[in-house]
């Protein structure tokens, strides 16, 4: 857009903060750090060898591809055919099952133009037989009514044990981005680009799913050697490390490396800044456009406390780089995705002044998507569950570490947006984000039971699988779960765990039944009220009930005497004195579950000589009734706020009727009103 | 100094203005703050989490939400009829000093429908005006923005005082569109008043986000630094009301009303 000449001095004035770049860290020599940081790799694990070379022409967004594939089958079961992922299909019409489900947007994110559509299309497969033959046999394939689909068949049987060697040629014509891949302008966001086999599971069974709207991916571990020929301007950025660039006349070839990783990536553009630095001997590397290179800084240290959060959780981060890329504007749509060694993130907002001046800030724009983002790097990149059929592993308990990411690199209180002394943190999003969706679905379905029309996908799978796992922590205390979830992690690298593993390590590192205390510490024949674990993750992971406890009433009266006619040891009524005065005191709490799901919840009481006793009760029937001798002044349950599934928090605190008290939100509410008032008045008065 | 003078002189009317003003505000912040208690019944904040009670609370109760927007737009409407009502009566009072009710409520009749004609054609304009160069500011950084429209909404606010004192004082004629035009122009034709009346602006906009800076931070006595600063922010004004009367007798080229 052309800006007025009059305002080109404040345009200028106001344009792209460009930090400058830190002297340039050298690209590592391997993908993977010191095998000591890599930790163990399971024999089987690495089931494939890529070959892949891919001429990007920059004119149509248009990829050569051809890859080798060496494929090992690591099942029990001999194989005849070979079910691929062509992803990019999905962008390919509207009647692709991701099309037909998303209408043709993402995040608030469409195409602009007619002719942005995207597609993977195979022209050849072969099977090249073993040495000394090394004989390219053609081989039989086709894509299945939903094109993100395809079957290969084999030729010969592929026993137990032996390996095939296919040879795939393919184009592919990225689209105009609006859901992650695709290009925008000169900006080029390369992922999921070439055909990908299923897994096959130990006994033989192929996991494969058309690519809906919420699925993401599934693949094996394998090694990547990948050829990019590109126009030599463009500044690359991809999954693992670069080891040799050849120019060519007006374009480069750039080698690259990559070793136990499920997908190769990459991006290019000529408009990248490049910004590098070393952590813990990793390289991040920030490719940037200009717009956005004033929050390079911030993204830095959100990657750095990320790793040193997520290191320290669930162990080394086992390769060697990390490579963050912003995309440009008008490329939001490839934002916010994550890729072996490599992800997306977002802008950070800047804050107006005047804003800034009145104390807001956040730490939630751009930083906390680079934190989100590289969380996958353990979930879904080196744990690798099967995000299709699970996807509450990698988003949910991503997004369960993301909180504690927060708190870990908080040298403050942890919070995530500030407005003066009132602060939202990042649990307070996990809570929020349960009102309403409690009831909606369960967590625990695989990624294409969830609707978009239903809508609450991000809500049940991210932030209720946060609030769920957040609430089991909070409960039993952070050294159990921090090192249940711990030994998961580590027990669990390059093995593609399930939900069953996760919550067996759940159980196994908490134990099965944990005590939380006496349900009245100062009666023990009260007994004591006990967590189920497996019971909490059963009913928070497949059931869909809604934590909520409320003060139902508190009744303050006169204790009743003895006065009346009563039997005596002969059996003789004896007695009938007038009755008893109204003196002592005397109070009942009655508290209630008002949701279906069912978890134990502590309860402070606060006497009117402003003593405070706590009880726990199991919230196992709907009501419970506590008894005082002395007169109450208010009941507050979950007082310290470890219930993350409970999103309706106003019934939790209650005042005795007739106390005096400051409900602590009307007040600041009225002034807020007052105040704006008087800046709208002061707009249309004097 | 002798705007200064005057002002002072003025006192009774400056705080009269003040008190209507903080009287529409506290009604409006009362009748909120009754709303949410009453909702809230016999429960408390169960910790010290505000937004996050905030939010969830207007979770709870959309419609209080949607009331309190209502009722604060209704606020600015209710101040800003009141205002163009009262705006003869203080031009009169502050261009010639203490005069009897009835020759003060003489002029005020005579020119309250030009007064209120002129600032209906200057909502329009402004609004207009606004609209135009927010969307050709559309793309550009939103500092441009920022500081853009604040600017222009000043100097609209400045020919608005300018054709008001024009109506009352010098009998132009409210109702034909050509006054107010002619305002905006008269307005950026002269540049130190022009500066005067939007730095007197700034400062009125400065008192009063002091104030809401106070409310933000929970400073101790905040309402009382916002209606203070209100107060302040009324002198301003009317210091800025007196910058446009000084400004005399402008060609608007349209005829008074009462020549009609």
């Amino acid at each position: 857009m052309r800006v007025p000449a009059w305002l080109l001095p404040l345009a200028l004035a106001c344009g792209p903060r460009i930090p400058p770049a830190p002297a340039p860290v050298p690209e590592p020599t391997s993908p993977l750090r010191e095998p000591a940081r890599v930790g163990p790799i399971p024999a089987d694990a690495k089931v494939q060898q890529w070959t892949l070379r891919a001429r990007l022409d920059a004119a149509t967004h248009r990829i050569e591809g051809h890859a080798t594939l060496q494929w090992r089958n690591t099942s029990t079961v001999a194989v005849r055919t070979m079910p691929l992922h062509l992803y990019m299909n999905a962008f390919r019409a509207e009647d692709t099952a991701w099309m037909a489900e998303g209408r043709g947007r993402h995040r608030g994110n469409a195409p602009h133009s007619a002719g942005g559509w995207g597609y993977v299309d195979v022209t050849a497969i072969h099977r090249v037989e073993p040495a000394p033959e090394r004989k390219a046999v053609a081989l039989q394939y086709r894509e299945l009514p939903e094109p993100s689909l395809m079957e290969l068949d084999l030729g010969d049987a592929i026993a137990p044990g032996e390996g095939v060697e296919l040879e795939i040629d393919f184009v592919t014509q990225l689209p105009e981005v609006f859901a992650r891949t695709g290009y925008a302008g000169e900006f080029h966001m390369v992922g999921q680009w070439y055909p990908k086999p299923g897994v096959l599971h130990r006994d033989g069974s192929w996991h494969t799913h058309a690519f809906t709207y919420h699925s993401e991916f599934y693949a094996d571990f394998g090694d990547y050697e990948v050829e990019l020929d590109v126009p030599a301007n463009m500044v690359v950025g991809a999954t693992g490390v670069l080891h040799e660039t050849v120019r060519d006349g007006d374009r480069k070839r750039l080698q690259y490396r990559a070793q136990m990783v499920h997908d190769f990536a990459w991006t290019a553009d000529p408009g990248f800044l490049e910004y590098t630095a070393e952590h813990e001997g990793i390289r991040i590397r920030q490719l940037v456009h200009p717009e956005h290179a004033f929050s390079v800084d911030a993204h830095l240290q959100a990657q750095i406390a990320a790793l040193d959060s997520m290191q320290g959780r669930y162990g080394s981060y086992p390769w060697s780089t990390i490579t963050i890329v912003h995309p440009p504007s008008g490329a939001e749509g490839a934002a916010g995705m994550e890729y072996p060694t490599l992800f997306t993130t977002s802008p950070v907002r800047e804050i107006p002044g005047p804003l800034r001046a009145l104390g807001l800030r956040e730490r939630v724009s751009g930083v906390f998507t680079t934190v989100h983002e590289f969380g996958h790097q353990y979930f879904q990149g080196l744990l690798a569950s099967d995000e299709a059929a699970a996807p509450w592993l990698d988003e949910g308990m991503n997004t369960t570490s993301n909180v504690l990411v927060v708190e870990d690199g908080a040298d403050d209180d942890g919070w995530v947006v500030r407005v003066g002394p009132h602060a939202l943190f990042a649990d307070d999003f996990v809570r929020m984000a349960q009102q309403g969706i409690g009831t909606l679905q369960a967590i625990d379905q695989p990624a294409e039971a969830f609707s978009p029309v239903v809508g609450g996908y991000g809500g049940t799978v991210y932030r209720r699988t946060a609030a769920l796992m957040l609430t089991l922590r909070n409960l039993v205390g952070d050294a159990a779960f921090d090192r249940a979830l711990h030994e998961y992690a580590i027990a669990w690298r390059f093995r593609h765990p399930t939900g069953a593993d996760l919550e067996q390590a759940l159980v196994d590192g908490i134990g099965e039944r944990v005590t939380l205390g006496a349900a009245d510490p100062a009666d023990p024949a009260t007994g004591t009220v006990e967590l189920d674990v497996r019971a909490l993750l059963e009913a928070g992971l497949r059931g869909t009930g809604e934590v909520d406890y409320r003060v139902h009433a508190i009744v303050n009266r006169s204790a009743m005497g003895h006065a009346g006619w009563h039997r005596n040891a002969e059996g003789v009524l004896v007695g009938g004195e007038a009755p008893t005065e109204p003196g002592a005191d005397e109070a009942v709490v009655v508290l209630h579950r008002a949701g279906e799901m069912v978890v134990p919840v502590e309860v402070e009481i606060r006497f009117a000589d402003d003593t405070t006793v706590r009880r726990i009760w199991s919230g196992t029937r709907r009501t419970h009734t506590l008894q005082f001798d002395k007169h109450v002044r208010s009941v507050r349950l979950d007082p310290e706020g470890k219930l993350l599934l409970e999103a309706v928090r106003l019934d939790n605190h209650r005042f005795a009727p007739g106390e005096d008290f400051d409900d602590g939100l009307s007040q600041p509410l009225g002034q807020a009103a007052e105040t704006a008032a008087l800046l709208v008045l002061t707009g249309v008065g004097p | 100094m002798t705007a200064l003078r005057t002002l002072a002189g003025a006192w009774r009317w400056v705080l009269a203005l003040w008190l209507g003003e903080v009287a529409i505000a506290a009604a409006f912040a009362f009748a909120l703050r009754t709303h949410v208690a009453a909702a809230l019944s016999d429960f408390a904040l169960p910790d010290d989490r505000l937004l996050y009670a905030a939010a969830e609370f207007a979770g709870a109760h959309p419609q209080l939400v949607s009331g309190a927007i209502v009722g604060l737009l209704l606020s600015g409407l209710l101040g800003g009829v009141v205002w163009a009502v009262l705006a003869p009566l203080v031009i009169a009072r502050l261009a010639d000093g203490p005069q009897s009710a009835a020759a003060l409520g003489g002029r005020w009749l005579g020119s309250l429908g030009g007064v209120i004609a002129t600032t209906a054609w200057h909502a329009l304009g402004r609004g207009l005006v606004l609209m135009g160069l927010a969307s050709a500011l559309a793309g550009m950084p939103g500092a441009v923005s920022a500081v853009a429209l604040p600017l222009v909404w000043g100097l609209g606010t400045f020919a608005l005082d300018l054709s008001r004192a024009q109506v009352v004082l010098h009998g132009a004629r409210g109702t034909a569109p050509r006054t107010a035009a002619m305002a905006w122009l008269h307005a950026i034709k002269r540049p130190k008043l022009l500066a005067l009346a939007l730095a007197l602006q700034a400062a009125q906009w400065l008192v009063l986000f002091a104030g809401l800076a106070a409310v933000v931070q929970g400073t101790g006595g905040a309402v009382a630094i916002v209606r203070s600063g209100a107060l302040v922010a009324v002198a301003l004004g009317s210091l800025r009301l007196l910058a446009a009367i000084s400004a005399g007798p402008l060609p608007m080229a349209a005829e008074p009303d009462d020549a009609a």
